[in-house]
């Protein structure tokens, strides 16, 4: 059945806080229910002409439920749609998961101020992620390997708690062939997958893979995000093992939010807003935040 | 600036040609308390000399304890989406302090996103009542025992942020014209408000030094908020100092809820009109989240209040859980009002020093008793000690 939409806008209207819909095109399942992080779900929903950079965040409404901040996982040069990757984590992204294609979401946004990706062209290029922290930076992955000519090489070190919470695994091969540098890592191996050799796994956590890779830190740029914990100790490595500047090691931050457009305070970490002023943040920035609070 | 004189009758007259629109509000007295109330009659005026300022600061009018953002209906497959609605009559404001026009004037620049340099970003529900309303303030002449405006830049008396700003001279009153409003509303009342003479601008001059000296040589808050504000903004603070202060907090969010410059808020889907038809079959992915998606109802997006005491303010759904413990969310707190950084984005501190939260906390961590603590943890000096240091020079 067609879905039929109506918008009305009376009054002194909220239309900072008023929703776009759109439609979800497709729902795939991308780590399954059993495994520890999961159930994570790629949702495909409709472009509708929404320009982003990627490292921006959409605040997703789920009519009935709520509202959320989502990164966005699909780079700005795919056209047509967005990729958002959600893992069913509380009251909202659980419904989320239940609805189906062809129904309508709410958004709002891009929010935030995303990677700064311009700045670095002709560096190499390390993407060091954890879990579900993989999905903000595919879009930036997946942009760069559109201009794939502007940037050196790119590395890719991702990690997760078992082979099964592994992002993206179907999408590997294609990055290897664009010429990513992929080495894998999980806290818990399950016996078969650390028996194959490629690409390079290790059982351990994603900061022991520093020490696989020959790096020259005069002109890399590192890219971090996964649970905070471990953005702080990827942080640590890649500044102290890896030599790589604090400016050069940037990472996005993930907050509880509710407005996304710094009004209702819930995301300040020190004197920053995470929606306004993040939620990318070099190492140099979040090191001066921690003199105040931990940002991680 | 333009300054005025009015008689304490014709105030009153314009007050009540103010009342008989439906336009003011104003201090009344309900029991013990002093609150702000729409009035019909300026006989129920608390005057200025029987209160210090009201229980609940005034921003409740422009930044209500609970907002509609939208409403929605859901019918199966159809969606339909409504802005937010509210037709708001212009208001006055009599008899507002300076601390609480200085908190308006911080949360104007705030949620109209000045801080952050983007205006497209206003938040617009806050901006129009903040529009529709006339600030006629009184300027205070007796601080009571928790102010402390003299330490924060709020007062007694200040240079913008009011339409009229009024002083309660030996005769009469001097009004002093802060904006086009203000100035519109002399232009309505010409024949009450003549130009003030030498001798009144003169003597409100001198009462406001008088009150400041008063201030310091009665209050017992004289804090040191600047001294706390320099060790707070670089981190001078041992964790276990704050996890001290911690062990007071109750976790109410009191204080967040009377300060004129606190503006954080949740956000809430409600229904309003909700057909269940959760059959308890399924296992919900997520604990006490409901197993199915509803498809028919009323609902509504709204606001309320927050305050970063309480526990859920910064827990993320998925179990991480920064500022877990209340003495971490202190700090936060106490960063946000008196730090240097927050100063300097927003220029001025985040408090005003109209001393609520010292009356409202329970657990007695109210801004200035908090302060003289840093700079006792610091200095190693009691606060009772330092209190007869800073005396003399003013006694």
């Amino acid at each position: 059945m067609e879905t039929k939409l109506e918008t009305t806008r009376q009054g002194d209207g909220a239309s900072l806080y008023l929703p776009k819909l759109v439609r979800i095109l497709d729902m795939q399942t991308e780590v399954p229910a059993e495994a520890v992080t999961g159930p994570i779900v790629n949702f495909t929903i409709e472009r509708n002409g929404i320009d982003f950079r990627p490292g921006q965040f959409f605040e997703i409404s789920v009519f009935g439920a709520g509202e959320v901040p989502i990164s966005i996982s699909s780079p700005p040069s795919l056209k047509d749609k967005i990729i958002l990757s959600v893992r069913a984590a509380g009251y909202v992204t659980s419904l989320l998961h239940q609805l189906k294609p062809g129904d309508y979401i709410g958004l709002r946004g891009p929010l935030g101020n995303g990677f700064p990706m311009e700045e670095f062209y002709g560096f190499d290029v390390l993407f060091v992620a954890g879990g579900i922290g993989l999905a903000p930076l595919r879009g930036l992955l997946w942009e760069m390997l559109f201009q794939r000519e502007k940037f050196g090489r790119i590395l890719l070190l991702y990690g997760a708690r078992t082979p099964r919470d592994l992002m993206y695994q179907w999408q590997l091969p294609e990055w290897e062939e664009k010429g990513v540098e992929i080495h894998l890592s999980v806290d818990i191996g399950d016996g078969v997958w650390e028996k194959e050799t490629h690409p390079p796994r290790k059982v351990g956590v994603v900061t022991t893979l520093f020490t696989d890779i020959q790096i020259d830190p005069t002109k890399t740029v590192a890219f971090v995000c996964g649970p905070p914990i471990m953005i702080r100790f990827a942080l640590l490595g890649l500044t102290r093992d890896l030599k790589i500047p604090p400016e050069r090691c940037i990472a996005t931050l993930e907050r509880h939010m509710k407005c996304g457009v710094g009004k209702c305070g819930h995301c300040i970490v020190g004197d920053k807003y995470v929606c306004m002023d993040g939620p990318v943040f070099s190492y140099a920035e979040l090191s001066r935040l921690a003199t105040i609070e931990e940002p991680w | 600036m333009e300054k005025r004189w009015v008689s304490s009758e014709n105030l009153k007259a314009i007050l009540a040609e103010l009342a008989k629109d439906g336009q003011l509000i104003a201090p009344v007295k309900i029991g013990d308390e002093v609150l702000f109330r729409r009035v019909s009659d300026v006989e129920q005026i608390c005057p200025d000399t029987e209160y210090v300022n009201s229980f609940i600061p005034p921003k409740e009018f422009i930044l209500p304890a609970r907002q509609t953002l939208l409403s929605y209906e859901l019918d199966n497959s159809r969606i339909t989406l409504h802005a937010s609605r509210e037709d708001l009559p212009e208001q006055v404001i009599f008899g507002i302090r300076s601390c609480d026009v200085a908190g308006i004037e911080y949360l104007t620049k705030f949620l109209s996103g000045e801080m952050f340099g983007r205006p497209d970003l206003a938040d617009e529900l806050f901006m129009k009542r903040r529009e529709r309303l006339t600030i006629l303030s009184v300027v205070c002449q007796q601080p009571g025992e928790t102010c402390m405006c003299v330490c924060c830049e709020g007062g007694p008396a200040l240079e913008s942020g009011f339409d009229w700003q009024l002083t309660r001279l030996e005769r009469g009153w001097l009004v002093e014209v802060g904006s086009e409003k203000g100035w519109a509303l002399v232009e309505r009342f010409r024949q009450l408000v003549p130009p003030a003479p030498e001798e009144a601008i003169a003597e409100k001059e001198e009462r406001v030094r008088q009150v400041v000296a008063n201030f310091y040589k009665f209050s017992p808050h004289r804090v040191q908020t600047m001294a706390a504000s320099r060790m707070l903004s670089k981190g001078r603070l041992e964790h276990a100092f704050w996890q001290k202060i911690g062990e007071r907090c109750v976790e109410c969010g009191g204080c967040a809820f009377v300060c004129p410059t606190c503006y954080c808020f949740n956000v809430a889907d409600l229904p309003v009109e909700q057909s269940t038809e959760d059959d308890g079959q399924l296992v919900p992915l997520v604990p006490g989240a409901p197993t199915k998606i509803p498809t028919k109802g009323k609902w509504e997006r709204i606001r309320c209040r927050d305050s970063c005491m309480l526990a859920g303010y910064v827990r993320h759904a998925g179990g991480i859980y920064p500022r877990r413990t209340t003495g971490e969310r202190c700090l936060t707190r106490f960063f946000h009002k008196l730090s240097w950084q927050f100063h300097f984005r927003m220029g001025r501190l985040g408090c005003t020093g109209c001393g609520r939260c010292i009356i409202t906390c329970m657990g007695n961590i109210g801004i200035s008793q908090v302060s003289e603590e840093m700079v006792e943890a610091l200095t190693g000096v009691p606060a009772k000690e330092r209190e007869i240091v800073l005396r003399s020079p003013q006694s």
